[in-house]
């Protein structure tokens, strides 16, 4: 078998993952450094585009987008690009594995991948008042919205906010999914429609600022809708980097906690986004906290097995990712795990509760608020 | 005009420019900010691609630096500023109190009491080896006397002072606490920066967990940990629980090619982990692994070390490790081949990181303090591509890994570019010597002064000096003799110049430490006498007798009374000698006209130095006048061949177009050519810049096809190439057929594609590994990349016809990256066409007796340290004749040619030690069997009619005495007589008991000396004879210690290597080894036990393997009963 290369059709596939492929040399870093076991073929799927075959591998859709492929990677190719325009390729060719569409149908009848009723979303909130005006708009993100043990970080963090004197809004009925499982599954179509009704849902409001709890909708929100036409006019802040802001003026004081913590970061706020000190800050801003790094940590930082639409599908090959970190959690003997992502915490704690380890997984904001006082 | 030239940095480059300088005329001051010149490659165990011993290589180099009468070294120090012009600028240096004063023995009591122990630099720094605060960096270490460490030290000087135990203990008082830094300002009329590199810290990358998992090292460690000299005496053991590593893993790039750390190649680490595979197979590890992402073995000869480490079963892999991980003590990796795809995990017992190689950190303040601009990785910013080794300050070069890393051979021959370039600053060249007048002329009889050293307590501690005294006194021709506390200290030189002239001394005997170090001292006590310093004799009574046999004192006396008397005896067939000086013409003959012709004439002008080239076409430029944009700079080619037309012209080049040199005699300093056109020159040096043919491709059905064309023919088509789609297929006519690499096609190639992918067009490249070594190529490389030219990756041991097929209008190829055969669109097909040797100068070379190598390119000295010179003294080589180059490179070969020519003739004369064969003519019967051994072919004649030295050429290593079946030649001083005198000396009392060892003085005798200084403990029986090298030794010396009734002898040299040896005479102990063979059989055949005479070759650092034979010969001579020697010596008397 001859394979023939058509220079056009390369060009066309590279341009799909925006050029990165042809800075790859082909070292194979990539491949070994896969967190996922067995590992995604990466160098040979890159190798594929480079001599411009559609990389028709089924392995693509375990990929948890963590990215640290692409952190590893010495000629600096964002690997996460790639791997996804290949998702888009074969959503293209409808060679979609099962699950995936369902979840599209679900986030396109009920406005999240649950399966939830819309009208639910704010439930958490009912004994909140937000402000119209807002200085702050509050985008919930679904798993947060739903999970009753994440409903306490939205509440923390409103609490927390409005105890500095902040005025913080909601979008409610209007605030939909952010499509990131859209986004991974790569329909983009869909995507865009998602995009688009979010973004003018947002600027109806008119606030300062947008904050999110996920790490996922910050990255969608700052760097994929405005690839689809649906650029936020105002800042976009992950709700560490907003606190960061609020205790380095003063507005938000701390408490105290005596506790031994780490600090996970979260691909899609630390090695995607570059937020790396800013939860660190509020940490170690708390009174009596002794605060331990992990032997991976920032751009080295390793996964939850969650992205990716990982979260949504059965994904075995993600569990041992998410169990290597636990296992780091407890090689440094903290006393619980802090991050900032809703799907860490799900995925951690899940396994948590197999793997039998006594630690709490909690957010910043919790840590921040228990240390005021609060849950 | 000053006539000083500044140099930065003591390491290789520092020390190769120093001594190019110096040799030409100028003074130099050689500043270096640790306590000892040598830098890296002292520490380095073996050299690639010869694997030579590096420090026996380099320790020569450094004793000339200290010992150069125009050569002053400041350590220690740091240039804070340079103020001023070329040829007149001022620079301050600061230097830090080394508190210990050049009084210091080296005796080392200082550091065995001194408290602090910390973590030894030298051994990477990570506590695999320790060191005290006062310490010495490492044996061979020059200047040589210790240092303290003030910041380890437990005092602070000098407020605060609570230690006092080295003072204590040093019986010279060499150490000084209150030493202040030193400002010094002074007047230089060039720079030459050449302060090297660092290593990226394997820490920055944490998925090597370097520093987490103890068997994790750095390949800096390794090499010390191979090394004879390091932390584990050079066995292969984990530091983590001190086991013998039986699987080993080796990674390059570690930092290097990396947009993270460094983005550049570092150039030599795929040599060097080649290298250490090897070596980790000879030292008894089973299974080695070596990670690589292209083979980047460009250099001479490094093709084969490649091809050699795959036959030694080296498994090379393309490919990456995962981060590492540790199970059961194990380091878990896994791996994937990229060219077959397979994923393996596996376990290690110790990996070796190859670290990218980064600038200097003292590199920003000092590109500050000197005024120069710094590239954007932080390396000294070279001016242009015609101009490699000049910063962006006039009168300010650079050399070595300074502008970017470096392997030792580009280094060297940086050096020298940046000398001859440096020179033209300089005001008067001239060598400034001691004056010395000979006042004692009466040394017929001899009346023989003997002084015997205490050095503290080093010698007298264990030998009973004042007996040695004594004994010598009833010696024949002892008129005087005396014992001294310190022989070496100033005054004790001054004392000894008193008694020489009171007594009317005509011999001096000095027992003490090694003639290595400390001969040139009592030389110096002579001549301030008046007396002949060739007069002047050591009894090595320290590292070869007290420091060895420290709990065996009344043998160590009898031993220091026997080495005593074995000088006395010698002393009197030393005669009063004088340098010998041979005038040269001040003329130097270029041949060819290339661009490395031309910048080596124009150098070698502008350095003073009248300069003839002659070209045999009628235009200058060569293959420059073919090629339009030079890669990877991009710089028109026109351009840089006109400039250096016109330096040429301007610098007074006598250029002698359509002519050809037809026939040259003579040798070094005076050869006479005649040309084509008629015309007689006399020539004191020649360089031979013959060039290189480029390779007409025979494959691919070049010639027949107007679609397929060559880089060549593509730069003649100014880049105009027709067609869409165009293909370029990499090593044509290189690494096949026993050629090694071109070095220059993989970076053109690329530049070619850029430019064709600029004017829209399809390209693709075949190749077998990209070798973008130098910093802007590889940049080259990743933008290439980015503009989408395809790579398409091959086999790299087939030849190129085997792994690509051309079929109308497609080239196919297997690419091993996706495993797929695979069919490119190729309307023009590219052949990047190697660099082959130019045979037209053939003739030349065979008049000059000049060698090639096995691809037919000219052979140099030496590959590391001689590159530019060949093995004729005299002639040197420039450029790619050599082997091939880029034009950047064969630049800086050519200037460092010059700069070789110019120091060889500048002087006027050539200066040579006078220890050089002599001929009895008498005796002599005209058989020719010195010619056929003297390595320089410094012995002429014909067999049977006349035979004579000539004294330019010889060396003294002494191969032609050997090999003289009659005794008509000899050396001054090593003479069949005054060895049989030694013999004879050494054998007086209970001569039976002691064995006798001939040792040649670089490896053998230098392993000797270290073996002192480690204070390494061996049996006291074996007597050591020095000689200049081991080719010396025969029959007749080997019989007569058997005939005076020696147990057992032992010849002892350096070692034989894969590619020659390491040693100093042009591989002569050649002839040792073929003697040795048949002197066993003489023995055998007259009944004499055959292990009663052993051959043992060892380089200076194998410390253990001189004191394994030193135990050996123990052995054997207890073995040997009264009745076994006189049956021996009976047997030999019958033999004629």
């Amino acid at each position: 078998m001859v394979l023939e290369i058509d220079f056009k059709v390369r060009e066309m596939l590279v341009q799909k993952a925006e050029g990165e492929p042809y800075t790859c040399y082909q070292c194979g870093t990539c491949t070994v450094s896969c967190l996922l076991n067995p590992e995604i073929p990466v160098r040979k799927v890159i190798r594929n585009i480079q001599l411009g075959v559609v990389p028709r591998y089924s392995e693509i859709w375990k990929c948890i987008t963590c990215n640290y492929c692409g952190a590893m990677c010495p000629r600096g190719v964002d690997i996460s690009k790639i791997l996804r325009s290949i998702r888009v390729m074969l959503y293209e060719e409808k060679q979609v594995p099962e699950g995936f569409n369902e979840i599209l149908w679900t986030v396109y009848e009920n406005g999240n991948p649950l399966g939830s009723s819309k009208r639910e979303r704010f439930s958490w909130a009912s004994d909140l008042e937000f402000s119209d005006k807002p200085e702050v708009l509050l985008y919930t993100c679904c798993l947060s919205s739903y999970d009753k043990r994440l409903q306490n970080v939205l509440r923390s963090l409103v609490n927390i906010l409005q105890a500095a004197g902040v005025e913080v809004g909601v979008l409610g009925e209007k605030e939909s999914c952010c499509g990131d499982v859209v986004y991974h599954t790569g329909e983009d179509y869909f995507l865009e429609e998602i995009a688009l009704n979010n973004a003018s849902a947002i600027e109806d409001m008119k606030p300062d600022v947008v904050i999110t709890v996920s790490p996922h909708v910050y990255h969608l929100f700052k760097n994929v809708y405005p690839k689809f036409g649906a650029k936020l006019s105002m800042p976009v802040m992950h709700h560490v980097e907003y606190l960061a802001e609020l205790l380095d003026s003063g507005r938000l004081k701390t408490g105290k906690l005596n506790m031994k913590v780490t600090y996970h970061d979260p691909c899609y706020l630390g090695r995607y986004n570059g937020v790396f000190e800013a939860p660190r800050s509020l940490i170690e801003a708390v009174d009596g906290i002794d605060f331990v790094e992990m032997e991976h940590n920032r751009m080295d930082t390793l996964c939850c097995g969650g992205g990716g639409g990982g979260i949504w599908t059965e994904n075995k090959e993600a569990r041992g990712v998410t169990r290597n970190r636990l296992d780091e959690v407890a090689e440094v003997e903290a006393e619980a795990m802090v991050t900032a992502c809703p799907y860490c915490i799900r995925m951690f704690e899940d396994e948590n509760k197999i793997m039998g380890y006594t630690f709490p997984v909690i957010d910043v904001v919790e840590i921040l608020s228990q240390s005021m006082g609060g849950k | 005009m000053s006539e000083w030239i500044l140099i930065i940095g003591g390491g290789i480059a520092g020390i190769q420019a120093a001594l190019d300088a110096a040799e030409a005329g100028a003074k130099v001051l050689l500043v270096e900010k640790g306590p000892a010149i040598g830098g890296y490659m002292a520490l380095l165990d073996k050299t690639f691609p010869t694997l030579d011993c590096s420090i026996c290589i380099e320790g020569p180099k450094i004793g000339e630096v200290i010992r150069h009468p125009n050569i002053e070294v400041v350590t220690l120090a740091e240039v804070m500023d340079l103020k001023g012009e070329p040829g007149n600028f001022t620079v301050t240096i600061y230097q830090k109190p080394r508190y210990v004063t050049p009084d210091c023995t080296k005796c080392g009591n200082c550091s065995d009491v001194c408290p602090v122990t910390v973590p030894f630099e030298v051994d990477g720094g990570r506590g695999i080896s320790l060191r005290k605060a006062i310490y010495l960096s490492y044996p061979q270490a020059e200047p040589g006397w210790y240092m303290i460490d003030i910041d380890a030290c437990l005092n602070d000087p000098p407020g605060y002072m609570p230690c006092d135990r080295c003072i204590r203990v040093c019986e010279r008082n060499a150490i000084d606490f209150s030493m202040q830094p030193k400002i010094i300002r002074r007047k230089v009329a060039s720079v030459i920066v050449a302060t090297g590199y660092d290593m990226v810290d394997p820490e920055a990358i944490p998925r090597y967990k370097y520093g987490k998992i103890p068997d994790v090292l750095t390949s800096y460690e390794f090499e010390r940990l191979l090394n004879a000299s390091g932390p584990s005496g050079g066995e292969v053991l984990r530091p983590s629980d001190g086991e013998h590593v039986k699987k080993l893993l080796l990674v390059t790039c570690v930092g290097s090619r990396d947009s993270r750390h460094a983005e550049y190649c570092s150039r030599f680490c795929c040599m060097y982990t080649l290298k250490h595979a090897i070596q980790a197979k000879q030292h008894g590890v089973e299974d080695v692994t070596a990670l690589f992402m292209d083979i980047r073995t460009y250099g001479k000869g490094f093709e084969h070390f490649y091809k050699r480490a795959l036959e030694e079963g080296i498994k090379i892999i393309r490919g990456r490790p995962s981060e590492f991980r540790v199970k059961d003590g194990k380091i878990l990796v896994r791996i994937e081949d990229t060219v077959n795809g397979v994923i393996k995990e596996e376990e290690f017992d110790m990996a070796v990181l190859a670290p990218a190689v980064i600038p200097n950190n003292d590199m920003d303040r000092l590109s500050r303090a000197l005024g120069i601009d710094l590239d954007e990785y932080g390396f000294i910013k070279t001016a242009s591509p015609a101009e490699p080794i000049s910063t962006t300050r006039p009168g300010v070069y650079v050399c070595g890994s300074a502008s970017g890393p470096k392997d030792i051979a580009d280094t060297v021959q940086e050096a020298g570019a940046a000398v001859v370039k440096a020179l033209t600053h300089v005001g008067k060249l001239k060598i400034t010597h001691k004056k010395f007048k000979e006042t004692i002329t009466d040394v017929e009889v001899p009346r023989i002064g003997v002084f015997v050293c205490h050095c503290g307590s080093n010698i007298a501690g264990v030998v009973d000096v004042k007996k040695v005294v004594e004994e010598s006194r009833k010696m024949p021709g002892v008129v005087y003799a005396e014992d001294l506390r310190f022989a070496c200290s100033a005054a004790s030189v001054e004392y000894i110049a008193q008694v020489i002239k009171e007594n009317n001394l005509n011999r001096l005997v000095v027992a003490a430490c090694s003639p290595a170090t400390h001969l040139t001292v009592f030389r110096t006590a002579a001549e301030m006498a008046g007396l002949n310093p060739f007069l002047v004799d050591m009894a090595n009574v320290r590292n070869l007798d007290s420091w060895v046999h420290m709990n065996e004192p009344e043998a160590a006396t009898e031993k220091a009374i026997d080495y005593v008397r074995a000088a006395v005896d010698r002393s009197p067939y030393l005669q009063p000698l004088k340098v010998i000086k041979v005038p040269v013409v001040k003329r130097i003959l270029v041949i060819g006209g290339g661009i490395a012709g031309l910048s080596a004439a124009a150098a070698a002008a502008k350095a003073g130095i009248e300069t003839v080239l002659v070209e045999k076409e009628d235009r200058l430029g060569g293959i420059l006048n073919d090629l339009y944009m030079l890669a990877p700079e991009d710089a028109p080619a026109k351009k840089v061949l006109d400039k250096w037309v016109e330096e040429a012209k301007k610098a007074g080049v006598k250029i002698y177009l359509g002519t050809v040199v037809e026939k040259i005699e003579g040798f070094a300093g005076s050869f006479k050519v005649t040309l084509s056109n008629g015309e007689t020159l006399d020539i004191g040096a020649i360089i031979l810049a013959t060039g290189v043919k480029p390779h007409k491709p025979v494959e691919f059905g070049y010639g027949n096809d107007p679609r397929i064309v060559t880089l060549l023919d593509v730069e003649k088509l100014r880049y105009e190439v027709p067609g869409d789609n165009i293909v370029f297929i990499g090593c044509v006519g290189s690494r096949n057929n026993g050629r090694g690499c071109s070095r220059y096609c993989c970076t053109s190639m690329i530049h070619q594609a850029i430019e064709l992918r600029k004017k829209g067009k399809n390209v693709a490249i075949i190749y077998k590994d990209i070798r973008t070594y130098t910093k802007e190529g590889e940049k080259l490389y990743k933008k290439a990349g980015e503009m989408g030219v395809l790579f398409i990756k091959v086999n790299n041991l087939r030849p190129m016809e085997e792994n690509v097929e051309i079929v109308d209008g497609s080239v196919l190829a297997f690419d091993e990256l996706s495993g797929e055969r695979v069919k490119i669109p190729a309307d023009a097909i590219v052949l990047a066409n190697g660099l082959e040797p130019n045979t037209e100068a053939d003739y030349i070379l065979e008049q000059l007796k000049v060698s090639k190598d096995a691809e037919g390119f000219l052979m140099e000295a030496h590959p590391k340290l001689g590159p530019v010179e060949s093995l004729v003294p005299g002639v040197l080589i420039a450029g790619s004749a050599q082997s091939p180059k880029n034009v950047d490179e064969t630049i800086t070969h050519a200037l460092a040619a010059a700069s070789k020519a110019v120091a060889l003739l500048s002087k006027g004369y050539l200066e040579k030690e006078p220890m050089i064969a002599v001929i009895d003519q008498e005796k002599c019967i005209k058989c020719g069997a010195c010619m056929r051994v003297c390595p320089y072919g410094a012995i002429k004649g014909e067999v049977r009619k006349y035979i004579y030295v000539i004294p330019a050429l010889c060396e003294g290593c002494g191969a032609c005495v050997g090999e003289c079946p009659i005794n008509a030649i000899t050396i001054p001083g090593f003479g069949d007589e005054e060895i049989y005198r030694m013999i004879d000396a050494m054998l007086a009392t209970e001569g039976e008991k002691k064995p006798i060892v001939f040792a040649c003085y670089w490896c053998s005798y230098a392993a000797a000396d270290n073996a002192g200084i480690f204070k390494i403990q061996y049996p006291p029986s074996p007597r050591v004879i020095r000689v200049p090298c081991s080719s010396r030794i025969n029959w007749r010396l080997v019989k007569k210690a058997f005939l005076s009734g020696a147990p057992a002898v032992a010849i002892t040299g350096c070692r034989i290597t894969e590619s020659g040896s390491d040693c100093h005479y042009q591989y002569a102990n050649k002839h040792t080894v073929r003697r040795y063979r048949s002197m066993k059989n003489i023995i055998k055949k007259l009944g004499i036990r055959e292990e009663r005479l052993i051959l043992s070759l060892f380089g200076a650092p194998e410390v253990d393997k001189y004191t394994e034979t030193m135990k050996e010969l123990d052995r054997i001579a207890k073995s040997v009963s009264k009745d076994e020697i006189l049956e021996t010596i009976s047997k030999l008397k019958k033999v004629k």
